[in-house]
C-alpha cells in the first residue's frame, strides 16, 4: 500500500495572527509614521468584508449587491469621519480612493480642470511632487522658513494656480497656517496624511488627500475628499469612488472601521499625545548635550518628534536603538536608500546627521517614552565614544 | 582667502569630518592665540554640504563658502571661521 507521510500542518505566523486576533503595537515601536498594526475592531472588519465583499462591486448578482453595500457604507462612514474632522460637510459622493499616494495627489490635480499651474511647499513628500512634476503643469516649489512654515508671501498672485500643501509636515511636525493660505483665494490641495484622526484638519482646503495608514488603517488606500465648493471632477471613471476602479473593498472597510473608533477619544489622545512627546523632548534636552529638534514647537502634529545628534552617524543611532528594542525613523542621508538627506531637513537647513524622528503609535504610554529616553541617552553615549568625541 | 590649514577628511563619513570641525574649534578655543581662524575642512560624504553649514549655525561659526581642494583632487572644500 502506498503511505503518504503527512506532515504537522505549517502555519505561517501571519496566519496564526489572524486567528487569534491582533498583533498588539511592540512596545518600542515609536514608528507609527512608517504604518500601525491594526486594532481589533479593524482586523475584525477587514476580516469579515474579505469574507463577504469579495465579488465585483458592479455585478448585478447579490454577491456583488453584497460587496457593494460593504463599499458604500464604508465610504459613507468615511464621509462622515471626514466632516467631522474637518467641519466640511460631505456627501458619500464626495469622497474617492486611490491606492497609493502618488495616484491619488495626481488624480487629485488633474481633476481641477480650470487650473494652468502648481504650487507647492518645497517640504511635500516626494510621492506629491513627484505627482506635480507628472502632471507637465507649469510647476513652482514654495519655500519654507527654518520652522517649516510656507512663505505666504512666496505664493504666487497669477489666477488659475493650485496651491499644493500639507496640512501639517510629516517628518518635523509643523502645521501650516491653511485659513492664511486659503485667503491667497487660489485652490488648494492639502494633503493631511498623518493628521486625520490625530488634529482637527478644519475646513481650509479644496480637496484633501490622506493616507488611511495615519489614523491606523491598513497600507493601500487614500482618501480624496472633494469640497462641494471646490469645481473639481474626478478625471477618470470612478465607479463606487474607486479611480481606476481598483476596488479593494476590504481595506475600504478597516480604514472607514479605524477611523471610525478612533474619533471619539481623538481629542484626548491628542492632548495626551502633545504632553508625551513635550515631556521627550524637555527629557532628552536635558540629558544629552548637543542634540537640535526641527520643526515648531507649538503649532505641530501631536505626535511627531524630529531631533538631530550631533556627533553620531543616523544610521548607527537606528541600528543600535533598534537592538535596544525601539524603532524609529531617519532623515539622514545614511538611512535613505538614494543616500541622500531628506529633502525637508535640507529646505529647512536643519542638521542632517544623527537625525532621529520618532513618531508615537495611538495609546502609547510614558513609561515607554521614558524607556525610550533612557536607551537614547546610552546609545548616543556609546556612538560619541566610538567616534571618537 | 587665507586658511589657516585644511583638514583632509575625504573618504570619511558622516560624522567624523564634523567631529574633526568641533575639535579644531575646541583647540582653537583652548589656544587662545588668535582672534580669528579660518579652517578649510575637505570632504567628500554628501552630507557634508548640509551639515558643515549646519554645524556653524549652531555652534556660532561662520561659514564662508565651498572651494576646490588645493591639490585640485576629489571632494569639496568648505571654509568655516572662528572668531570671538
Amino acid at each position: 500500500m502506498i503511505r503518504r507521510s503527512i506532515p504537522a500542518p505549517f502555519v505561517p505566523a501571519s496566519t496564526v495572527a489572524a486567528m487569534t486576533g491582533v498583533v498588539p503595537t511592540p512596545a518600542g515601536f515609536l514608528d507609527a509614521v512608517g504604518g500601525l498594526p491594526l486594532t481589533p475592531q479593524t482586523a475584525l472588519a477587514f476580516r469579515r468584508a474579505q469574507e463577504l465583499a469579495w465579488s465585483d462591486p458592479a455585478r448585478l448578482h447579490h454577491l456583488g449587491k453584497q460587496a457593494a453595500l460593504f463599499s458604500d457604507t464604508a465610504r459613507a462612514s468615511l464621509a462622515s469621519s471626514i466632516t467631522a474632522t474637518t467641519g466640511v460637510t460631505l456627501t458619500a459622493e464626495q469622497v474617492f480612493f486611490a491606492p497609493s499616494a502618488q495616484l491619488a495627489a495626481g488624480w487629485a490635480i488633474s481633476g481641477f480642470r480650470a487650473i494652468t499651474s502648481i504650487a507647492h511647499s518645497a517640504i511635500e513628500t516626494l510621492a506629491v511632487i513627484d505627482a506635480c512634476t507628472e502632471s507637465g503643469l507649469e510647476m513652482r516649489a514654495l519655500s519654507v522658513d527654518h520652522l517649516g512654515h510656507l512663505n505666504i508671501a512666496s505664493v504666487p498672485g497669477q489666477n488659475h494656480t493650485l496651491l499644493v500643501v500639507q496640512a501639517a509636515n510629516v517628518e518635523i511636525g509643523t502645521t501650516q497656517d491653511l485659513r492664511e493660505l486659503a485667503d491667497c483665494g487660489h485652490p488648494i490641495l492639502v494633503d493631511a496624511s498623518q493628521c486625520v484622526g490625530r488634529i482637527a484638519v478644519g475646513p481650509h482646503w479644496s480637496v484633501l488627500i490622506a493616507d488611511a495608514r495615519g489614523w491606523g488603517g491598513p497600507a493601500g488606500l487614500i482618501v480624496i475628499a472633494v469640497n462641494p465648493t471646490a469645481g473639481w471632477a474626478p478625471p477618470i471613471a470612478a465607479p463606487g469612488g474607486w479611480l481606476g476602479s481598483s476596488s479593494n473593498i476590504a481595506t475600504l472597510v478597516a480604514a472607514a472601521t479605524a477611523l471610525e473608533v478612533l474619533l471619539p477619544d481623538f481629542a484626548q489622545e491628542q492632548e495626551l499625545a502633545l504632553a508625551l512627546t513635550a515631556h521627550l523632548r524637555s527629557r532628552v534636552e536635558a540629558a544629552i548635550p548637543d542634540v537640535v529638534f526641527s520643526g515648531d514647537p507649538q503649532n505641530r502634529l501631536p505626535h511627531i518628534l524630529n531631533c538631530s545628534v550631533l556627533y553620531v552617524s543616523g544610521e548607527a543611532l537606528i541600528s543600535d536603538l533598534d537592538r535596544r528594542g525601539f524603532a524609529v525613523a531617519s532623515g539622514s542621508a545614511c538611512v535613505a536608500d538614494s543616500d541622500r538627506a531628506s529633502h525637508v531637513l535640507v529646505a529647512i537647513g536643519a542638521f542632517t546627521g544623527g537625525n532621529v524622528r520618532i513618531s508615537l503609535p495611538f495609546g502609547c504610554t510614558q513609561e515607554t517614552v521614558d524607556r525610550f529616553v533612557d536607551a537614547l541617552i546610552e546609545s548616543v553615549a556609546l556612538l560619541r565614544i566610538e567616534a571618537g568625541r | 582667502m587665507n586658511v589657516d590649514f585644511w583638514l583632509d577628511e575625504r573618504g570619511r563619513r558622516c560624522p567624523i569630518p564634523v567631529i574633526a570641525l568641533a575639535r579644531s574649534q575646541s583647540q582653537w578655543l583652548k589656544d587662545e592665540q588668535s582672534p580669528t581662524q579660518v579652517v578649510g575642512v575637505l570632504a567628500d560624504d554628501p552630507a557634508a554640504q548640509y551639515d558643515i553649514p549646519a554645524w556653524c549655525r549652531l555652534k556660532g561659526a561662520e561659514f564662508l563658502g565651498e572651494t576646490t581642494p588645493p591639490d585640485e583632487g576629489e571632494g569639496t572644500g568648505y571654509l568655516v571661521r572662528f572668531s570671538s
